[in-house]
């Protein structure tokens, strides 16, 4: 049996409600018994009423998922809403999955606990890919994937996104079968007689390079060349977001702030491209929050987006990853895109999710979320911690 | 897994992967770190096992930088690098 994947997106006001009705429908449009399934969810319902709901339709099947920024599937992009995507029985392939907490204070633990929950890879499976969700405000993404390719193995490709909260910013969750935790990530272990693909690409380019990070510890950034970090983004800027229509002098609200760190982020020099860190928000002392540790002394340009680009972006990341298919038959297509991009595209955003599925075939069902951080991990490739990117992971139909 | 420890691994290899979380210009500085700490001298590439000595050296720094060179190290083992 090959694999299939299916998806079903529901929207309403009560949550057990939304669950049962959003299961039934893909159970429905599945037609077998599912083997995993991928939850991604408003943080505007009763998660637990949800989940419960869920649990009830599907049975005790593996079940991995996250709060998030927005939900996509390939038939609608939609807020306030919960995607599932049920993946059928098959021959080819085997899922596990397995969660664990205490992310931020002690990542590469939590990751290794997950790991130890984990079977061991079968000898007639010879490839292995994950699904890594965390939890996308403990500030540990570039810790947590890391700590997975080095516990996994650096041979295992896997990709994955930090969970979101509608922008609210204040707390996100990790689902793993009937478990919802905070401070946590959760791994769905793909085992497959073929191999998945994964890729990452942004559409970022600099605007001006020679900072370094003068003062930060963990995700915030205090200074930068020896001044107040929004003292130096809001200089550099000014003019570009000038042309936006934007004067930076009379930002005052938190989220004005925050849609204009978005559109300007830090861009890492690795000598072989830039590395993207989005700012979330400023705080009172000027210093900047970002998603992901900052390490002191790092050198970084500010980046600017133009829109364009963001969709060129979209579109190189689905040629990428079809690209490592070699013509074989894509069953389901993982999307894992920033929240930023859709803050920055606004209405195009439609468009970009648009672009891939023409790119990856138009019928190949799809499942996404827009994320606090997307999670690219290839073979021999960087750390696999991103910001404002697009990351797609297609599985293969055997 | 059985691999030759003397194979070679070019010293850009091990800076990309530093690079890769703190910037290139910062990975340099805390190579050449390393090395001094390791008794190790610059050279265009190093043996394996000199790479899992200046993995050892690197991880003095904690955090990411420690958590990267474990990676390192483990890719060393896998034979993956």
């Amino acid at each position: 049996m090959t694999l299939k994947m299916v998806t079903a997106l529901v929207k309403g006001k009560n949550s057990s409600k939304v669950g049962q009705e959003v299961a039934r429908e893909a159970k429905r449009k599945l037609a077998t018994p599912p083997a995993f399934a991928l939850l991604y969810t408003s943080t505007q319902y009763d998660l637990k009423e949800l989940l419960k709901a869920i649990r009830e339709e599907l049975g005790n099947i593996p079940l991995i998922g996250c709060t998030t920024g927005g939900e996509i599937t390939n038939q609608q992009i939609a807020k306030q809403s919960v995607a599932l995507a049920l993946f059928s029985q098959s021959d080819h392939f085997q899922f596990h999955v397995a969660m664990d907490i205490g992310l931020h204070d002690d990542p590469t633990g939590c990751i290794q606990r997950i790991v130890d929950q984990l079977p061991k890879q079968p000898e007639n499976f010879p490839y292995r890919s994950a699904i890594l969700l965390h939890d996308g405000l403990a500030g540990r993404g570039e810790e947590a994937v890391l700590s997975a390719a080095t516990i996994l193995g650096p041979e295992i490709s896997f990709a994955g996104g930090s969970a979101g909260d509608d922008l609210a910013f204040k707390e996100t969750f990790v689902f793993c079968n009937d478990k919802i935790t905070k401070d946590s990530a959760a791994i769905c272990i793909i085992d497959s007689k073929s191999p998945a693909a994964v890729s990452v690409q942004h559409g970022h380019k600099p605007l001006k390079c020679g900072f370094v990070a003068t003062k930060a510890i963990e995700n915030v950034l205090y200074e930068i060349n020896g001044k107040p970090a929004w003292s130096v983004w809001k200089e550099t800027v000014r003019e570009s977001a000038k042309a936006l229509g934007i004067d930076v002098d009379q930002l005052k609200d938190h989220s004005k702030i925050g849609s204009l760190l978005i559109r300007y982020e830090l861009g890492l020099d690795t000598g072989s491209g830039y590395k993207i860190r989005a700012p979330l928000s400023k705080n009172e002392d000027d210093s900047l929050n970002f998603g992901c540790t900052i390490l002191e002394g790092a050198k970084f340009c500010i980046m600017e987006s133009p829109k364009q680009a963001q969709l060129d972006s979209a579109e190189e990341a689905a040629k990428k990853a079809i690209a490592q298919m070699k013509g074989r038959e894509v069953a389901a297509a993982l999307v894992f895109d920033c929240v930023c991009r859709a803050i920055i595209l606004g209405d195009d955003f439609a468009k970009a999710i648009t672009i891939i599925q023409k790119t990856i075939g138009k019928d190949v069902p799809l499942i996404g979320f827009e994320t606090y951080g997307e999670i690219c991990r290839i073979k021999g490739k960087g750390s696999g911690f991103h910001n404002t990117t697009t990351v797609i992971m297609l599985l293969p139909a055997e | 897994m059985d691999f030759d420890m003397s194979e070679k691994i070019k010293k850009e290899i091990i800076i990309q992967k530093i690079a890769d979380i703190i910037g290139v210009e910062k990975a340099y500085a805390i190579f050449y770190k390393a090395l001094q700490e390791g008794n190790l001298i610059e050279q265009a590439q190093y043996t394996k096992e000199e790479v899992l000595k200046i993995t050892e050296m690197l991880k003095k720094n904690g955090g990411m930088i420690a958590i990267s060179a474990s990676l390192i190290a483990a890719e060393i083992h896998l034979n993956t690098i």
